[in-house]
């Protein structure tokens, strides 16, 4: 008995681990809400949608549901070749955060977002915002939200 | 111990793989057998960047992501929340920087800022520290139960008599002794973390997890060289194996036979050795041709007949000058034609008696086969060298199949040494033998020193294909079931074997038929040591 809950709690604890489930490659692939590039961090999805001087950043949590931006907080590093920014970014209602910043549009441009979603640690994710990718028509396979979820 | 399972398996999930799509369940967590340091590892731009914490330092190793090779001269800046190091590289590909905060207990999200070459990357990782151990100083928790037993042995024996206290000592100076030769003896033992020692072993050495996999640390892999090839399937030109030997080539190479039966006679700068090279025309050895005893003496007496005659006829041939003005210009002229017909004749029979024969060599090369000594008595035909050109040899092969030779595109010849020679097919003989078509193929210079008559592979690429995975045939090993299986690279230290089928393809590479998917990194170098990991 004591082994047994030796390993449920070993299997538990592994999987916390695994809450990073989808690849970037996998999450390069889906169609997202706002055209932005989608990333797993901590128990969030951040969508980051990138334009000249602005930043956009949509809050979802792991089922795509909106999560409030209200009451979070984060920053934003740029890195286009050698030049390197730090943009804060601030709630701008519903689900998104803002930043603006002056930074280049380039394929090699990389975004890291640090974002602290209502008081929790900060979760980060790295962003290749403007390299090219494929992108499915139609992103059936990844249907969230259902019983394959109650491990988180 | 127990506390020690989830706690290992918890510092080893960061390193598991982020799995596609939603199939969590399918794959068992593998483990290490022992705690592992703290480390993290992030990828992008084609690099791979694992780090790990230790002794409050960060040691950091950046690799190729496809190939697994060290990536050397970067610049590495790592930064979490204000504080931010500059790591300073210690060996190809390994860098290390002071691990300042880090090395407190916590979740420590980290930006790395790597420069390379024309590469400007920022990567990402989160390094988990577990709680810090309690500092060496403290008693082992195996000690205190120990010395009571003494203790309490120790006044037992005293209690009972003295001379028992011997015998009942004994083994509890055992009891205390046995954790020490065990190392781990941490039953029930309630601390949060891991022993210092443990970890240095753990990190040190490379371990075969329950699933078969391999958890393999980087320092390990740099020592074996490991490298891997992200493989896609494509089309392969189908191939065929056929066994062969090398043969000269019959336009570059002679033999020196003996014309007649005679004893042999060094040249003038010796007998050749072997391996020597010979010029064309290049006297090799001198002859002495032998004769029967019966014939010598006939040619004996017949020289001694030729040599009378001769001397008659050249008194006659005096005689007749001296009486010049009284016999015919006739008479005069027989006679010298008699006189030199038999100088010719004594001189053909004398030769014929004594005359040596030169051996030359019929072609440029090197001597390759000798039975050549000086004195020695040979037949007429016994072969006496072999010269070949080292450059010019072909292969010829066995073919079970008549209309082979039409499909062949090329060919590869694979030595024993496991060297691979490009060939090119000559042509198939249309008569068979040992119930096989023979082919020769002419190997493509520049040639390793090959042996005349060795045994060598033959690959013949066909024109026909098949879908697969092409990969060096090193990358191919022997699973314990005798299975052909290869390595993946899963994560910077997480190797797992794949089941694979094979087919050749040519003497260097073989085709996955099955078992990849494309996509995988394979280990390509190092496989069959990553095979032998216990």
């Amino acid at each position: 008995m004591k082994l047994l809950h030796t390993l449920l709690a070993a299997a538990a604890l592994s999987f916390a681990g695994l809450a990073f489930a989808h690849s970037d490659e996998y999450l390069d692939t889906i169609a997202t809400p706002h055209g932005g590039q989608m990333r797993m961090a901590g128990m969030h999805h951040f969508e980051l949608v990138v334009e000249q001087g602005t930043l956009t950043v949509y809050l979802t949590d792991h089922a795509d549901q909106p999560v409030a931006s209200a009451g979070a907080s984060g920053s934003a590093t740029v890195l286009v070749g050698k030049n390197r920014s730090t943009i804060p970014l601030t709630p701008a209602g519903d689900n998104r955060l803002t930043g603006k910043g002056e930074f280049a549009l380039d394929a090699a441009m990389r975004v890291v977002l640090s974002i602290s979603v209502a008081g929790q640690p900060a979760e980060q994710a790295r962003f290749t915002p403007l390299a090219p990718r494929q992108v499915k028509a139609i992103a059936t396979e990844h249907s969230h939200g259902n019983d394959d979820h109650h491990h988180h | 111990m127990r506390i020690f399972l989830p706690l290992l398996l918890a510092l080893w999930a960061p390193v598991l793989p982020a799995h596609e799509g939603h199939d969590h369940g399918d794959a068992a967590p593998a483990l290490p057998t022992a705690p592992l340091a703290p480390r993290f590892e992030a990828h992008g731009s084609g690099l791979e960047l694992l780090g790990r914490l230790h002794d409050g330092a960060l040691t950091l190793w950046l690799d190729a992501w496809d190939s697994n090779a060290p990536v050397s001269g970067a610049t590495l800046v790592l930064e979490s929340g204000a504080w931010s190091v500059e790591a300073t590289e210690t060996g190809p590909g390994s860098y290390r920087a002071e691990a300042g905060p880090l090395a407190q207990a916590g979740t420590h999200n980290l930006m790395i800022f790597v420069h390379v070459g024309d590469v400007d990357e920022v990567l990402i990782a989160t390094l988990e520290v577990a709680q810090a151990a309690e500092t060496g100083t403290a008693a082992p928790t195996w000690l205190w139960p120990g010395v009571t037993a003494l203790l309490l042995l120790a006044t037992l024996a005293l209690l009972a008599g003295r001379r028992h206290l011997n015998r009942a000592a004994a083994p509890a100076v055992l009891l205390l002794l046995l954790p020490l030769a065990d190392g781990h003896a941490h039953e029930g033992h309630t601390h949060a973390a891991a022993e210092p020692l443990n970890i240095v072993a753990a990190d040190a050495l490379p371990a075969r997890l329950p699933d078969g996999g391999l958890f393999l640390p980087k320092p390990s892999q740099r020592l074996l060289d490991i490298r891997t090839l992200p493989v896609q399937p494509a089309a392969l030109a189908r191939s065929v194996e056929l066994m062969g030997h090398v043969i000269p080539d019959p336009n570059a190479s002679g033999t020196v036979q003996a014309p007649r039966a005679g004893r042999l006679l060094a040249g003038p700068d010796g007998l050749p050795h072997l391996g020597q090279g010979v010029r064309q025309g290049q006297m090799l050895a001198r002859l002495v041709p032998l004769a029967a005893a019966i014939d010598h003496g006939e040619k004996e007496a017949q020289l001694a007949e030729i040599k009378g005659e001769l001397e008659v006829a050249e008194r006659q041939l005096i005689r007749l000058q001296q009486l010049r003005d009284s016999v015919t210009e006739k008479e005069l002229d027989a006679a010298a034609v008699a006189v030199s017909s038999l100088q010719r004749r004594r001189d053909a029979v004398a030769a014929g008696l004594y005359r040596e024969e030169a051996l030359t060599a019929p072609i440029a090369g090197v001597v390759s086969h000798t039975t050549a000594r000086v004195g020695g008595v040979v037949a007429a035909g016994d072969t006496l060298f072999e010269i070949v050109q080292p450059q010019r040899l072909w292969v010829d092969a066995l073919a079970y199949e008549p209309a082979l030779a039409t499909r062949i595109l090329d060919a590869s010849v694979r030595l024993a040494s496991g060297a691979v020679l490009p060939a090119r097919l000559l042509g198939a003989g249309t008569r068979l033998r040992q119930q096989a078509v023979p082919l020769q193929f002419e190997l493509q210079p520049p040639l390793p020193p090959l042996a005349v008559d060795e045994k060598v592979t033959v690959f013949a690429r066909l024109s026909d294909t098949l879908q697969g995975v092409a990969l060096p045939r090193e990358a191919v090993t022997r699973g314990p079931g005798g299975e052909w299986r290869v390595w993946l690279k899963q994560s910077a230290e997480h190797f797992t074997p794949q089941r694979v089928s094979i087919e050749a393809l040519d003497g260097a590479r073989i085709a996955i038929t099955s078992g990849l998917g494309g996509g995988e990194r394979v280990v390509v170098r190092g496989a069959s040591l990553l095979e032998q990991i216990r």
